[in-house]
């Protein structure tokens, strides 16, 4: 297999050394799977060729970018993961009509640390700048953006890949990989859309009753200046140097906020960026994405609240990322019922992977399995996340 | 152990990124985010997993000291783009594998060379000069 693979990508673009195995053998999440064998692709006629050879030997391949999944969305057991890490080129930047063509290894940093040269900026920006196009594209993400600005989807005007069987597309399929999780094709390259950065202006509310809190997040959901929405519970808020009150961080696209400067805003938004990583720091170690209505969300808060379970979240969306220690597997049992008990759902933010497959609905099940059965019939992608195909 | 300067980002982190905590140095406290790997020079050049300090982050947790802790330049831009302020501390790392009788084979070339020419590099051709080797 390795010797097949590595005839097809070049020498030292294919391992299956012990060192190699083993760090592709874990992602955020910290599930941890080792592959048989670690592909670098460095062009589309190799992943294609890659794929016809799966097909033939039905090897499954495990897609994989920079390898920030938390629902263990890019690691396999026994697999081949074939890395979009060293495809990572901007091949094309039309600065007239603010777009620009990307490989989809980039990452979100190094794309907007590029971009910062020319004062244009790709806005959706996840808590963790690491991971890449591609990773988000097959994840539809969301950001805390995403109140304003919507899904990456209506970010990306095309989207070229390689389908499980080995065949090249260039434009207007792009909705067959876009929130795919990688199971209907490798995307290879994005075309995406580009804004000049923002003047944003931030307000922060603090409430003692939460009743407070929803009343202030229903009236800002209706303000289309809104740019982002972040709730933060009474424990988080301590944390990051608030009063131990519920918290509510919304910014502005005019200067109507109270923070206005450069500097004020710049503070505000390097403290929201460091919650996710300073919490999981403390122990935090399993992290959640419940969504829920917001008519929902009081239950939502309130149960976390009772079970000292860290919460914070695009509350605007609906979205929530919930946080739980090393300790906590059965209490992550009985949030999960609890979330589907208030017809909530996993997955909104991370993905489905095989870490939330039980909340995929049968709708979507059968759009996956319609998908698979035109695109990857042989089941060589990502074989196991979200559905059990065949 | 490494000189704190600017990160990459241009900001003194210390002094403005409050959220992080002195006492959050710990490998253990490690999260796997892959922050580290965007700065890392080696992980640039390489481009793989195994040669970024996430991995060594990984391996470390574990104790499992490998040869790729070698592969390090000891530029310290890793804890610098660390949110959780893990010190990744190499040094001593490859020093425990030294201690425990595992050396690469580069390293010992070099100290053979420091010992007999002193320098890293060998013997300078005549007309040579040290740059011209490792540029």
């Amino acid at each position: 297999m390795k010797k097949k693979i590595s005839n097809l990508v070049g020498s030292g673009k294919a391992s299956d050394n012990s060192v190699d195995l083993e760090a592709y053998s874990y992602c955020s999440s910290e599930t941890e799977l080792k592959p048989g064998l670690v592909v670098w692709p460095q062009n589309i006629e190799q992943i294609r060729r890659i794929m016809l050879y799966a097909n033939q030997s039905h090897a499954p391949i495990i897609i994989r970018g920079s390898g920030t999944s938390l629902v263990g969305g890019c690691v396999g057991g026994n697999n081949t993961v074939l890395s979009s890490e060293q495809m990572n080129k901007i091949t094309k930047l039309d600065l007239k009509n603010k777009v620009i063509e990307v490989e989809a290894g980039i990452r979100i940093k190094d794309l907007n640390n590029a971009l910062s040269e020319f004062k244009l900026l790709f806005p959706l920006v996840p808590f963790n700048p690491v991971k890449t196009i591609g990773g988000m594209i097959a994840l539809n993400a969301v950001t805390k953006e995403s109140q304003q600005l919507g899904r990456i989807s209506e970010w990306v005007e095309e989207a070229e890949f390689v389908d499980g069987t080995g065949k090249y597309y260039t434009t207007k399929k792009k909705d067959v990989v876009i929130g795919k999780e990688g199971l209907t094709g490798f995307i290879t390259r994005a075309r995406l859309r580009l804004i000049e950065p923002p003047a944003l202006s931030i307000d922060i509310f603090t409430f003692s009753e939460l009743s407070q809190l929803l009343k202030q997040v229903r009236l800002l959901q209706k303000d289309v200046e809104v740019y982002f929405l972040e709730f933060f519970d009474k424990s988080i808020a301590k944390e990051m140097g608030f009063e131990q009150r519920y918290l509510l961080i919304t910014s502005y696209t005019s200067l109507k906020g109270k923070n206005k400067t450069v500097l004020e805003v710049r503070k505000i938004l390097e403290k929201l960026d460091s919650v996710h990583p300073l919490l999981r720091s403390k122990g935090y170690y399993h992290l959640q994405d419940p969504a829920v209505s917001i008519e929902k969300t009081y239950d939502l808060i309130d149960w976390c609240e009772k079970k000292k379970v860290g919460l914070h979240g695009h509350i605007g969306l609906g979205l929530f990322y919930a946080y739980f220690s090393r300790e906590d597997k059965d209490l992550i049992k009985t949030f999960k019922s609890f979330i589907r008990r208030i017809n909530g759902s996993f997955g909104g933010v991370f993905g489905i992977g095989s870490a939330n497959k039980d909340f995929v609905n049968p709708v979507k099940k059968k759009e996956f399995i319609k998908l698979k059965d035109e695109y990857d019939y042989n089941n060589i992608l990502n074989p196991g996340k979200i559905i059990n195909y065949r | 152990m490494f000189a704190r300067g600017k990160s990459s980002r241009g900001e003194k982190p210390n002094a403005t990124r409050k959220m992080k905590s002195d006492k959050n140095k710990k490998v253990e406290n490690c999260n796997l985010c892959g922050f580290c790997n965007l700065s890392c020079p080696t992980y640039k050049v390489l481009m793989k997993e195994s040669a970024g300090p996430r991995f060594k982050a990984f391996l470390a947790r574990k104790k499992d000291y490998k040869e790729v802790f070698f592969l390090c330049t000891e530029c310290g831009a890793c804890i610098q783009e660390c949110p959780a302020d893990v010190e990744l501390e190499c040094l001593k790392i490859r020093e425990e594998l030294v201690k425990n009788g595992f050396e690469t084979p580069a390293n010992k070339v070099m100290q053979e060379n420091i010992k007999l020419y002193g320098n890293p590099f060998g013997e300078i051709k005549k007309g040579k000069k040290i740059k011209q080797y490792y540029t």
